[in-house]
């Protein structure tokens, strides 16, 4: 579960529109930078940088 | 274009994420009727169609791919100034159709709450139901219909089902005119844009006021497009107004831009209750698996070198029949309008000019094609996203993203197709830096000059494990251009592009069969934009180059020398009968005079004339005045220089340099070639080297110039390659000729 995006206001947004958001289940498909992430459904390559952080916690419902 | 009250043609537009099917539903519904241009003044490729349906004729406009409206990009802001009508020659649109994945409805709703703002009668196209029911998601359209209350139409566009019930609800939509669309944001954040309206109407003077949704717009998008629109030609006083308008949204907890994803995606979520069910358990798909292997970065990268291989076989073995015919084709028309005219500058200008400068570059349309068609196959079936994946680490120490590897790896085998496929960067720094090395380099045009230059005057001994010198030489030339290009990146990105990596992100759409109708037309409007850019601007470079090399043309003072010759050579054949064997040998004597009188020409040429003239600026490359002239006759492109060279020192102007043969007595002469006046030798090693330096990194290419000049639509950034790789072609070949010189003395 995506717990907060931390980084300038304008990619936290970029982020946020691509569906990636604070409440969003995640899954992590292959590690590294860039990794692939599931995100409702698709998969997405992402590479964030130093100055993008996505702070997770643990899925306990799932 | 504006369209009359009675309209018997309306305009739509097609408007959706990236990797939605946007553009096979757009396929589906125009069938052959496209055409491929640019907006006015930006590069943002225009797709448009047409379409009939129930005695109506349809202009559909197929849209850039987008998350949202944002204006961070210039396709983002095309589209909204399209859908507004603010777009030159363009009325506002009269419908739009919206193509969301029905597997991600609830980040497609966030993009449709956008559309629906600007008050246009608006479609909802639910597309990919196939690939959602594989996930287990189950949707109620009916219930969507209710909620969103405009038409909802789930489509397969690579199927073509559903594209029937799209047009009548199309024509339904523009009868009933637009739904009023609730404002998603909340009421603070309302009546702020009711405070700009006021202020913006006080600036606006008699202009047309601003539509609520740009408002919108110019609120939420700090230091966006609308900002710096309005801000040119205003005063202060309205950006202190903003200002001041952000930092009381603030205050109210709707800090701006945060504020527009929390409200639009809370009204995506309420739309979607009860109409969306997902499985607890996300269920593995055939994608996944095929991932599994696809991605990884060991055995991914493997298999993703197999296809390069394949690929650049296929595009350099797949296209030499054709290139050949189409040589031989233009050899057969040049011979054919040789024969029907008289001699003068009219035939030359044909021949040589229009048919033999075009039809150089048209050489080039099967490689072209050939890349595209796997491009096209690759980029549909879903590959493309993958290989940028897999390139992204090794890309980013270049400071570039994965999705410049193909442009990169593409400009092997030629920079042109290189460049058009650079399209696909979004960041507009990258892309830009991709397309000014991307020339750098090794493509198949400087294979001819390599082939020549290495054959002469490189030793062919060989080391262990049967490596050539020769080899290692064209191994080496080819690293040159790798190594140049990379450093080039990277002072490109530190100084010029300079600028603050954004998040990389980019979907991985699931695997499909390739659709034949998408990879056609990709394929067709590559090469159509080709082949409309020789017949252009190349047509020109290849008339001027030939002018050069034509005129002054004084056929007294050139020819008038030789005439006693071929005078006497003519009346001894005359005396032979016409089976004798020493006819033959008089033949060959009169043949050789003749390419004496055309290289005398070309020397008398103003291009002739001009090589004299840079002579000094050469001489340090060890080159004569000879080799200057060839490399400036090679600008419309780089293999020209093989021919000329050919011309300029009399070796014959109808050796074929493409058969081995041919090749091989035009090694043997240049070998014998001296300086004017004495009997030192014009080539040795270094000079061979420095030549072949130069043309590792300059940028003799007319098509390649051409293509970045429609890219980038400036002329600025075409003019800027050419001078930047001239002059590292020239320290290069330079710093090689007196190193080589150095060495060997």
């Amino acid at each position: 579960m995506v717990r907060r995006i931390s980084g300038h206001p304008d990619n936290v947004h970029r982020l946020e529109e691509f569906g990636l958001r604070g409440g969003i289940r995640i899954q992590m498909f292959r590690q590294g930078n860039p990794c692939i992430i599931r995100l409702a459904g698709n998969k997405v390559c992402c590479r964030t940088g130093d100055l993008l952080r996505i702070l997770v916690e643990p899925d306990t419902t799932a | 274009m504006s369209i009359p009250a009675e309209k018997t043609s309306l305009s739509v537009a097609l408007i959706g994420n990236p990797n939605t099917g946007k553009s096979t539903l757009f396929g589906a519904l125009v069938g052959v009727h496209q055409h491929v241009g640019n907006y006015p003044g930006v590069t943002v490729e225009r797709k448009t169609g047409e379409m009939n349906h129930a005695g109506c004729r349809y202009e559909l406009i197929d849209l850039p791919g987008l998350y949202s409206f944002t204006p961070r990009s210039r396709d983002e802001m095309v589209a909204v100034d399209v859908l507004l009508g603010r777009q030159e020659d363009h009325a506002p649109v009269d419908a739009v159709v919206c193509i969301a994945d029905a597997g991600n409805l609830e980040r497609n709703l966030y993009l449709l709450s956008q559309v629906l703002e600007l008050g246009i009668p608006t479609i909802l196209a639910v597309n990919m139901l196939d690939v959602a029911a594989d996930h287990g998601i189950e949707i109620d359209l009916e219930r969507l219909g209710g909620q969103l209350a405009i038409p909802v139409v789930p489509t397969q566009a690579n199927r073509r089902i559903g594209i029937d019930k799209l047009k009548a609800a199309l024509s339904e939509v523009v009868r009933e005119g637009p739904h009023r669309h609730e404002s998603p944001f909340p009421e603070p954040f309302e009546n702020e844009v009711a405070r700009m309206r006021t202020v913006v109407a006080e600036f606006a003077d008699d202009k047309e006021p601003l539509p609520d949704c740009l408002l919108r717009r110019l609120l939420l998008d700090v230091g966006g497009y609308l900002e710096k629109a309005l801000f040119s030609h205003a005063d202060d006083r309205l950006r202190q107004e903003l200002e001041a308008s952000r930092r009381r949204l603030a205050d109210a907890d709707c800090a701006v831009p945060a504020i527009e994803t929390t409200s639009r995606y809370d009204w995506a979520r309420h739309t979607l209750e009860g109409v969306v069910t997902e499985p607890s358990e996300y269920r593995a798909t055939a994608t996944d698996r095929i991932d599994r292997l696809l991605t990884h970065r060991f055995w991914g990268t493997i298999l993703f070198a197999a296809v390069m291989v394949v690929v650049f076989q296929a595009v350099f073995t797949g296209a030499e029949p054709l290139m050949k015919v189409i040589e031989a084709g233009t050899h057969l028309l040049g011979g054919r309008v040789e024969s029907l005219m008289d001699e003068g500058a009219l035939r030359s200008l044909l021949v040589n000019g229009v048919i033999g400068g075009v039809g150089g570059v048209v050489m080039f349309l099967p490689q072209i094609l050939i890349l595209f068609l796997f491009i096209a196959v690759l980029e549909d079936c879903g590959y493309i996203a993958r290989a940028a994946y897999l390139m992204d680490k090794l890309m980013t120490r270049v400071g570039l993203s994965g999705k410049s590897f193909i442009p990169m790896l593409s400009s092997f085998a030629c920079a042109i197709p290189g460049i058009m496929a650079a399209r696909v960067i979004e960041n507009e720094r990258d892309r830009l830096t991709t397309i000014l090395v991307a020339p750098l380099m090794t493509c198949s045009a400087r294979l001819p000059v390599y082939a020549l230059l290495i054959g002469a005057f490189v030793p062919s001994q060989m080391f262990v494990w049967h490596l050539s010198v020769q080899g290692l030489t064209l191994l080496g030339l080819y690293l040159l251009g790798i190594i140049t290009a990379v450093v080039a990146a990277l002072i490109f990105k530190r100084t010029m592009f300079r600028g603050e990596t954004p998040p990389f992100l980019m979907e991985l759409p699931s695997y499909k069969w390739p659709s034949p109708r998408t990879v056609f037309y990709r394929v067709f409007q590559r090469g159509w934009v080709f082949l409309r850019c020789a017949g252009t601007l190349i047509l020109v470079v290849s008339i001027l180059v030939w002018a050069a090399l034509y005129y002054p043309h004084n056929t007294e003072a050139v020819e008038a020398p030789f005439q006693p010759q071929i005078e006497k050579l003519e009346a001894e054949q005359a005396k032979l009968a016409p089976g004798d064997p020493a006819r033959k040998a008089l033949e060959e004597q009169l043949n050789r005079i003749d390419h004496e009188i055309t290289g005398a020409y070309q020397r008398q040429s103003l291009l002739g004339r001009l090589g004299r003239v840079i002579e000094p600026a050469v001489r340090p490359l060890g080159w004569d005045w000879r080799i200057g002239c060839a490399v400036i006759a090679s600008l419309p492109a780089r293999e020209l220089v093989v021919a000329t060279m050919g011309v300029m020192y009399n070796l014959g102007e109808d050796i074929d340099v493409e058969s081995e043969e041919g090749l091989t007595q035009m090694q043997a002469k240049l070998r014998t070639v001296t300086w004017d006046g004495t009997d030192r030798p014009v080539f040795n090693l270094p000079v061979a080297l420095s030549v072949l330096v130069f043309f590792a990194l300059c940028c003799q290419c007319a098509a390649t110039l051409a293509v970045i000049r429609r890219e980038t639509n400036s002329w600025r950034w075409p003019m800027f390659t050419f001078t930047y790789m001239t002059i590292l072609a020239y320290c290069g070949a330079l710093a090689t000729y007196q190193a080589g010189m150095w060495i060997s003395s």
